[in-house]
């Protein structure tokens, strides 16, 4: 439970916090670390000059196209340590649960989802506070889906959210197909039962809630090895079996897979033999 | 980064960080049960992993005060667990019985799937025709008060100090009395019977009772630990066998204070049936499949070219025992059967985690390496376990509460002695409590010298409805004579006999009765008393035609008894007489005093005075009677006084005048006085 909390960490250097912000899955490219970096900059000035700037040059006004740079793998050894600080606590010890910081695991969730034929992301840039909707989906089968990201969903929240998207749709012109609503923790009293009425069109919201599996198989300290090396995974990017198997789905060749551990790969020092256990096996047809 | 997405029913009531607020039930219960995962956690051991089938099912026995049942709910689960950390289990078919499902399809043969490691699923029913269930426990509560005010009284007239110890019977619905204004000692015997096949296990007895109770003392031969929290007494008991009784006592005391019913308290009874289900469902067979590897191994004999050694191995790659049902080897193209092994009904062929099994060598003779076709039918093996949790509830009854107010008085207070006098004496008995008078026993003891009257005519009584029909009276004198020379005892018994009144004092209603006594020769020196006992009787069962009554008596206080003062009474009064000289010579005054010397009242004095004709009345101060003169020429004045009381004086005085010119003598006024 080493990387539980970046002050509890024995070693907080710049070359080991970069050792582990390089094994955050998936990689950014190029213009998401720009802009990830541009959310979590601590001037706000510089944020609001960067987000207007880039707004100009998209389809629907303050949302950009993120992602769409596949290949460009981000390099990661020029950001601060307050940088890759931020990037620690949001991404290895998800210790900060802001609506910052799920906003972004949750981008860093769609990209390997499965069942999401994904065609574009568009993120809001829109420094207008009521701009709620903070993604905009566009997906192969021509769904659009909205997406919006709160660290603790409220019924008031959630009331004005219905109101936002609302207005958001008439200026736009722009209806949903789904509504995804993701949260670190919600009331119970959502009313997710019951349908959302976008101008004329009747849609059941989606609630997705960042879920750490109690009793893991793997801790976020160990290393995770996929079939004789075919893969190589922190378990920190991962919080439950399911969401590290879809991973391995959508990035694996698939067929017979074995999924082991090596305890504690990222904290202790290494051992003549590591200690690797099986915790999954099974097939995967593609 | 893992997000989930969940649906309304998650959100409600899965018990999670994620989630705020308080998870919402459904019917008692928490859909989600969370100790599910200890099970799972308690019967893996090591690296043998296990597909565990659990059957349970919850039902609710409810029955009334009467012990007959009011209603049974109930509902079922089949949770089937995949408890292995690492392998998965496939094509999972369930095969159950049972007529108890309505929620499933009318197939009892379900295919499940696919089962993740370390999952579960879980299939409900409800349990419908609950009514054909059997009663699996039987609770008989008898409830006595220890308050030796109350006694049993039956029809033949039998009276008992101890309540019979005959516990509630189904359909037999017994009224229980607490007294009012007094501390009532109250002990409940309760009987748990196992009256099912089973063991009843995990036994949890709760009494509910109201705040009147206090000083609550616990005993049970199945139990010894108790809880005595507000509102109630909660146990548990020991494992109970077929047939077996747990016996629970509660002594108790309550003091009513206000006239209102006090709650007897409800019962919930909580238990387990292990390894049953009582609905009748039962599961059949379970199979799924997992990780093995089957092969058939040929071995080239070293001395005979072309000649294979063969054998079937199957080896077991899953932490799951492996049950092999039956293996069939053909030549490549079927038409030759090499080997059929059925173990279904030979025993089944179990391997163990990471083991092998391997059959007997079958030879084969081909020049290139022989081919087979081949069918190998194995499972997971799976453990089953059933459980039903049972909550038995009995409804409560209520405690009516008793009092009565008696009055009693006599017409005269204050009688003469040897002399005879006729008495009313009048009784009032008010219902103050909360429950019908069903009987009354008047009992009274009248002293020497006087006489009740032996006509069950003279006595008369009074409701509020009206006259009291004499068919419901009995009389009884003792001794049954006329002999003023010793005592007597009235006993009056109302309704008892054959009880064809519904009650005898409704509540808040009153029974006056009303008797002649006479006193035949009372002695001024005796101090004669009337005590006066009322039993009030209350039916101990409700409707059940059984003539069984709480006792109660109740004696006349002391303040309120009756007692009569003999007054001996004798006359001594003194009539005076004086003569006043007026102002002139012709003018008299003539005061007269009259003096009641005795103890006694006198009524209508009569004086009369005679005066000469030589003189005229002036005045009376007292309304007078004047005649015209006699013979003799004198006239006569009567005075009444009405009433003289003991000790009093009363005076008279009347005024005369000399008719003019006629000489007056004083002398002649000294005449004959009648008083």
């Amino acid at each position: 439970m080493k990387l539980q909390y970046y002050e509890m960490m024995d070693d907080k250097s710049k070359k080991y916090l970069l050792y582990l912000i390089e094994q955050v899955l998936p990689h950014f490219t190029m213009s998401e670390l720009q802009m990830f970096l541009e959310d979590i900059a601590v001037e706000p000035s510089n944020k609001k000059k960067t987000s207007k700037s880039k707004s100009k040059s998209k389809s629907n006004q303050g949302y950009v196209e993120i992602g769409n740079d596949v290949g460009k793998v981000a390099d990661l050894s020029k950001l601060t340590e307050g940088q890759l600080k931020a990037a620690f606590q949001i991404f290895i010890s998800r210790e900060k649960n802001d609506k910052l910081s799920l906003k972004w695991r949750f981008y860093q969730y769609l990209k390997y989802m499965l069942n999401l034929n994904l065609k574009s992301i568009k993120i809001n840039r829109d420094p207008n506070p009521d701009r709620l909707i903070d993604f905009i989906i566009d997906t192969e089968d021509k769904e659009v889906i909205f997406g919006l990201c709160y660290d603790v969903l409220e019924l008031s929240k959630y009331n004005n959210a219905v109101n936002k998207m609302n207005e958001f749709a008439k200026k736009q012109n722009l209806i949903p197909d789904r509504i995804i609503f993701a949260t670190s923790k919600a009331f119970r009293n959502i009313p997710i039962d019951e349908p959302i009425k976008i101008i004329n069109k009747e849609l059941s919201p989606e609630l997705w809630i960042e879920w750490i599996e109690e009793n893991c198989l793997f801790n976020k300290e160990d290393l995770l090895i996929v079939n004789d090396s075919e893969l190589k995974l922190a378990g920190f990017n991962f919080t439950s079996i399911d969401d590290m198997l879809n991973y391995v789905f959508k990035h694996s060749n698939g067929g017979q897979i074995s999924v082991f551990r090596q305890i504690d790969f990222f904290t202790e020092v290494n051992e003549d033999e590591p200690e690797v256990e099986l915790i999954w096996k099974g097939i995967m047809l593609k | 980064m893992g997000f989930k997405k969940i649906d309304h029913d998650e959100l409600k009531t899965k018990i999670s960080p994620n989630f705020l607020g308080i998870p919402i039930r459904e019917g008692g219960k928490l859909i989600q049960k969370s100790h599910r995962e200890k099970k799972i956690e308690s019967s893996y051991t090591g690296s043998i992993s296990e597909v565990l089938i659990l059957n349970e099912e919850f039902l609710d026995f409810h029955y009334q005060q009467d012990r007959e049942r009011k209603a049974v709910t109930g509902n079922g689960n089949i949770s089937i667990f995949n408890n292995s950390i690492k392998d998965r289990i496939w094509d999972a078919n369930l095969q159950f019985s049972g007529s108890q499902f309505d929620n499933q399809k009318t197939e009892n043969n379900l295919n499940l799937g696919i089962f993740e490691p370390n999952s579960n699923k879980v299939l409900k029913y409800e349990i419908v025709n609950s009514d054909d269930l059997p009663d699996l426990i039987e609770v008989n509560e008898n409830i006595e008060n220890l308050s030796e005010e109350i006694k049993i009284f039956k029809n033949s007239n039998e009276e008992s100090d101890v309540i019979e110890n005959n516990p509630m019977k189904k359909g037999k619905k017994k009224n229980y009395l607490l007294l009012l204004g007094k501390e009532n000692k109250v002990k409940f015997s309760i009987d748990i019977i196992n009256i099912s096949t089973s063991i009843i296990e995990n036994i949890k007895f709760k009494k509910s009772f109201t705040e009147n109770f206090y000083d609550l003392e616990f005993n049970s031969n199945k139990g010894k630990e108790f809880k005595v929290s507000r509102n109630s007494i909660d146990c548990s008991l020991n494992n109970l066998n077929p047939g077996e009784q747990a016996e629970i006592t509660i002594l108790a005391k309550v003091f009513p204070k206000k006239k209102e019913n006090i709650k007897t308290g409800n019962i919930e009874i909580t238990f387990n049936l292990s390894n049953k289900v009582i609905s009748g469902v039962k599961i059949n067979h379970f199979s799924a499949y997992s990780h093995v590897m089957h092969a058939i191994k040929k071995t080239e004999k070293d001395h005979a070219p072309n000649h294979w050694q063969c054998s079937l191995i199957l080896e077991n790659h899953s932490d799951f025992k492996m049950k092999i049902n039956s293996i069939l080897v053909f030549d490549e193209t079927k038409s030759k059967k090499i080997l059929d092994l059925d173990f279904k009904t030979s025993g089944n062929i179990i391997v163990n985690p990471r083991g092998k099994y391997k059959t007997e060598y079958f030879d084969s003779i081909d020049e290139k390496e022989p081919t087979f076709s081949r069918k190998v039918e194995y499972s997971v093996e799976y453990k089953t376990e059933r459980n039903s949790m049972i909550t038995s509830r009995f409804d409560d009854s209520f405690f009516t509460v008793a009092s009565i107010a008696i009055k009693k008085k006599l017409s005269e207070e204050d009688i003469k002695s040897f002399e005879e006098t006729l008495l009313s004496s009048k009784i009032i008995i008010k219902n103050q409590g909360t429950a019908p008078i069903n009987g009354l026993q008047i009992i009274e003891r009248i002293p020497e010298d006087f006489l009740p009257s032996r006509n069950i005519s003279d006595y008369t009584l009074y409701r509020s409805s009206g006259k009291l029909d004499i068919q419901e009276i009995e009389l009884n004198l003792k001794p049954d004579d006329e002999d003023p020379s010793h005592e007597h005892t009235i006993e009056l018994n109302i309704n008892l006999k054959n009880s064809v009144l519904k009650s005898v004092i409704e509540v808040e209603d009153f029974l006056e009765l009303k008797y002649p006594l006479k006193a035949i020769t009372p002695d001024y020196k005796k101090a004669y008393e009337f005590p006066l006992n009322v039993s009030t009787f209350y039916p101990k069962y409700e409707n059940s035609g059984l003539k069984e009554f709480y006792k109660i008596t109740n004696k006349l206080s002391d303040m309120e008894k009756s007692s009569i003062n003999i007054s001996h009474k004798r006359r001594k009064v003194m009539v005076g007489k004086q003569i006043y000289p007026g102002r002139s010579a012709n003018e008299f005054a003539i005061y007269i005093v009259a003096k009641n010397g005795s103890s006694m009242k006198l009524n209508d004095v009569n004086i009369t005075d005679t005066f000469p004709d030589s003189f005229e009345l002036i005045s009376s101060n007292t309304e007078h009677k004047l005649s015209k003169p006699n013979k003799n020429g004198e006239h006569n004045i009567s005075f009444t006084i009405e009433t003289l009381l003991p000790y009093q004086e009363r005076e008279i005085m009347y005024y005369l005048k000399s008719i003019s010119g006629k000489d007056t003598k004083y002398s002649e006024l000294e005449s004959f006085f009648v008083g």
